[in-house]
């Protein structure tokens, strides 16, 4: 839908115990 | 074999522990996967050399601990494990190298599935000959002696299961290999009704005992979870003062903690450099009392259990699976809460991998849709697909079932594109390019400070992720 010549960008930038992944519960905060 | 002294698991978040406890560590134990990424279309994997450069260049002692591959399983480590591990074995040069005695996948009719998880085994004469078999093969292959990890069990035990330490005697005795001695794993297994820590003991060849690992814990719904999440707490810091000075041949002692929870639960430096001093004044007891054993290994028939195999598929379908799953194993196991606690800590995994590698993506949906809206769809995606051993592979599949539920919200498409390109880059596979249909900027900034991004002018940008 978007005549508009494409502008080009650039930005520069592994699962281990056997309990509870508070990483989402993090996320949600 | 060198004695080490007492050190740590690493984590990034550690190092300040790191800086200001020089004295107190000896040892710094790496677990090596989490650099490993694997390389799109082939069966090996890609290791960080950035990462193992650094660690080769720290001034302790290292060893390496496996955390993705265990030996307890009818599948054996693939052959592409075995072979990064000895590559990262050569370039650090650890002393010994540990894995778990459990299993992460298994196989039914339709093909072998991951369960994204540690899962324990079977404890049956049978399993002990898979396991003893699947270290010999690793021995034969790997540079350095080789120690197993004895693992936590939620479930409890089934009629004709050998014990805890029969099972674990029996492998390393006929491996002829060494025991890497995790007190915290044992001390969960008898506060969930397992067997005893010092009945444990009384049963393993405690000469074979290389190393210890020490945790803390936490309750969830009437179990003690190895959840790595602070201090050892004082019951297992007392059992260890019982335990540590019956082991002869200990190199080794070191202390587990997860990162998250160091901010979760406002851990500082000084709380882990006061438990080092704790945990060195248990090193400093090692063999004083060596000569008493209390061995007495009784033979267990386990005449009615399963094969290895058909075990490993009950409970990896019943922990990983839909509710039909869970009622097959009732039906050829019993009843058991120990599922439930399984299935919950899967899928606590599972929404972790999502949370870090879908970041911008799982945030927008969190946004614009709500919580309890985004945990229906990870539930859903949950019970009709089985975990991926890694991020990469568990976010592509969930990026793959969120564009099929047609959500249609502004930016979802992209930001899975770029959320998937970073992870790739990062994995030492890139650069990607990501397409947006208004400035990226903009709209990463804005989810950035918690806000729903605002429409923006049209413009298409063909962001390069390198």
């Amino acid at each position: 839908s978007h005549k508009y010549a494409p502008v080009s960008k650039t930005v520069n930038v592994g699962m281990c115990c056997s309990g509870f992944d508070i990483r989402w519960d993090l996320a949600t905060r | 074999m060198r004695e080490l002294g007492v050190g740590l698991i690493y984590m990034p978040s550690l190092e300040p522990v790191l800086l200001a406890g020089q004295g107190l560590v000896d040892v710094v134990e790496i677990e090596p996967e989490p650099y490993w990424s694997k390389i799109p279309g082939e069966q090996r994997y890609r290791i960080n050399h950035a990462a193992l450069q650094y660690f080769s260049q720290l001034p302790y002692r290292l060893l390496l601990h496996g955390v993705g591959f265990p030996i307890g399983g009818t599948i054996p480590p693939a052959d592409a494990h075995t072979e990064a591990f000895i590559e990262t074995i050569q370039r650090l040069g650890p002393v010994w190298v540990s894995e778990h005695m459990s299993f992460n996948r298994a196989a039914d009719r339709r093909g072998c599935f991951d369960t994204g998880f540690l899962l324990p085994p079977l404890q049956s004469a049978e399993t002990v000959s898979i396991a003893v078999d699947n270290i010999r093969h690793l021995q034969q292959r790997l540079p350095v002696p080789f120690a197993f990890e004895t693992g936590v069990n939620y479930l409890q035990p089934q009629a004709d299961e050998m014990s805890d330490g029969q099972f674990w005697a029996a492998v390393a005795d006929a491996a002829d290999c060494g025991i890497l001695l995790d007190l915290h794993n044992l001390y969960c297994n008898q506060v969930n009704g397992r067997q005893p820590v010092l009945e444990v003991i009384d049963e393993l060849p405690l000469e074979r005992v290389w190393e210890v690992h020490l945790a803390g814990g936490q309750d969830m719904d009437g179990y003690w979870l190895d959840a790595h999440s602070g201090p050892a707490p004082p019951a297992l810091m007392e059992l260890a003062r019982e335990v540590i000075p019956r082991l002869p041949n200990l190199k080794a002692i070191n202390f587990e903690i997860m990162e998250e929870y160091l901010t979760a639960h406002e851990i500082k430096p000084d709380t882990i450099l006061t438990h080092l001093q704790d945990i060195r004044a248990l090193w400093a007891t090692r063999g004083r009392r060596a000569g008493e054993s209390n061995r007495s290994v009784a033979p267990s028939a386990g005449s009615a259990l399963p094969s290895p195999a058909e075990w490993e598929a009950l409970l990896g379908h019943a922990t990983t699976g839909d509710a039909a799953a869970v009622r097959a194993y009732r039906k050829r196991l019993g009843s058991d809460p120990g599922i439930d606690i399984f299935r919950r800590l899967i899928q606590s995994v599972r929404g972790g991998m999502a949370a870090d590698g879908l970041h911008y993506s799982v945030r927008l949906l969190l946004l614009s849709v709500g919580l309890s809206r985004v945990e229906t769809l990870l539930a859903e995606f949950w019970g009709s697909q089985k975990p991926g051993l890694f991020p990469q592979e568990e976010c592509r599949r969930l990026a793959e079932f969120l564009r099929r539920q047609h959500l249609n919200l502004p930016y979802l498409s992209a930001l899975l594109d770029y959320d998937l390109a970073v992870l790739a880059v990062k994995n030492g596979n890139g650069p990607v390019k990501v397409s947006f249909d208004t400035d990226p900027d903009t709209i990463l900034a804005a989810l950035d400070r918690g806000k729903v991004p605002a429409a923006g002018p049209p413009q298409p940008v063909l962001l390069s992720v390198q």
